[in-house]
């Protein structure tokens, strides 16, 4: 399985001091993506000097949630084998489609989450 | 500051199994430490091929997997100071793992994500 992205990704409420924060570590932002699920979801990919990259996503989460962002080449085959070692989709059935890709929450039998994405690429 | 390490972390009462599971996902073990924080806790490093990291961290008395992001910087106390002036505090009161190989303690943000904070002590004997 291709593995294009494996980074921190933290969902939280206050996305913009956490954003500060990261800021004043060094990263900047290089990429945002708003209205995501159709509802008031933003997600700002960061990224330092040294490629070290970290995603902060602001959604309305009573206590920030702290994944790993694992973007595949093959959404459909990661999300199968994810699901044969017994995690479970967040979000039940639906998968996120914002267009240029497909996304959504897979949490682990034992409590970790990974946010599982694939960037359709147009041929 | 100069961070030299920004990744993906999980300590885990079931480290074997998440261990198995990143193998399958392509990544291997490529250091392990024992006995970190003067405790019984194991830390693992693996890596894919194509060079992206995760930590993960046998820690028994944990109820279940807790996910943070492990930091290494050149300058411990100096990443300290920063993370406490915007609020962060040390998940372990006044105390920080030593060992020869460095120091780290787990520092929680006030809106509850943690940073692992460590700084790695090259070339100890």
């Amino acid at each position: 399985m291709k593995i294009t992205s494996f980074n921190p990704l933290i969902i939280t409420r206050n996305a913009a001091e956490t954003i500060k924060l990261f800021e004043a570590l060094g990263f900047e932002v290089k990429h945002k993506k708003t209205g995501i699920n159709n509802e008031d979801i933003t997600t700002v990919s960061m990224k330092n000097a040294d490629g070290f990259r970290v995603d902060v996503t602001k959604a309305d989460v009573p206590q920030d949630i702290s994944t790993i962002r694992m973007n595949v080449r093959d959404f459909d085959e990661a999300f199968e084998f994810l699901t044969s070692k017994g995690f479970k989709n967040a979000q039940g059935d639906r998968v996120t489609d914002t267009g240029s890709s497909k996304a959504t929450m897979m949490v682990s039998p034992s409590g970790f989450a990974i946010n599982l994405i694939e960037h359709i690429r147009k041929d | 500051m100069k961070i030299s390490n920004f990744s993906p972390m999980i300590m885990s009462p079931k480290a074997e199994e998440l261990i198995s599971l990143f193998e399958e996902l392509g990544f291997e073990k490529r250091h392990t430490k024992t006995g970190l924080n003067g405790e019984d806790i194991t830390h693992v490093r693996m890596k894919n091929e194509d060079g992206f990291p995760v930590d993960i961290s046998y820690v028994d008395r944990l109820p279940q997997d807790v996910s943070c992001i492990r930091m290494n910087v050149d300058n411990f106390e100096e990443a300290y100071d920063f993370l406490i002036k915007r609020g962060f505090k040390n998940t372990q009161g006044d105390k920080i793992g030593e060992s020869k190989s460095g120091k780290g303690t787990a520092m929680m943000s006030p809106t509850g994500f943690i940073i692992v904070l460590s700084h790695h002590i090259k070339n100890h004997d």
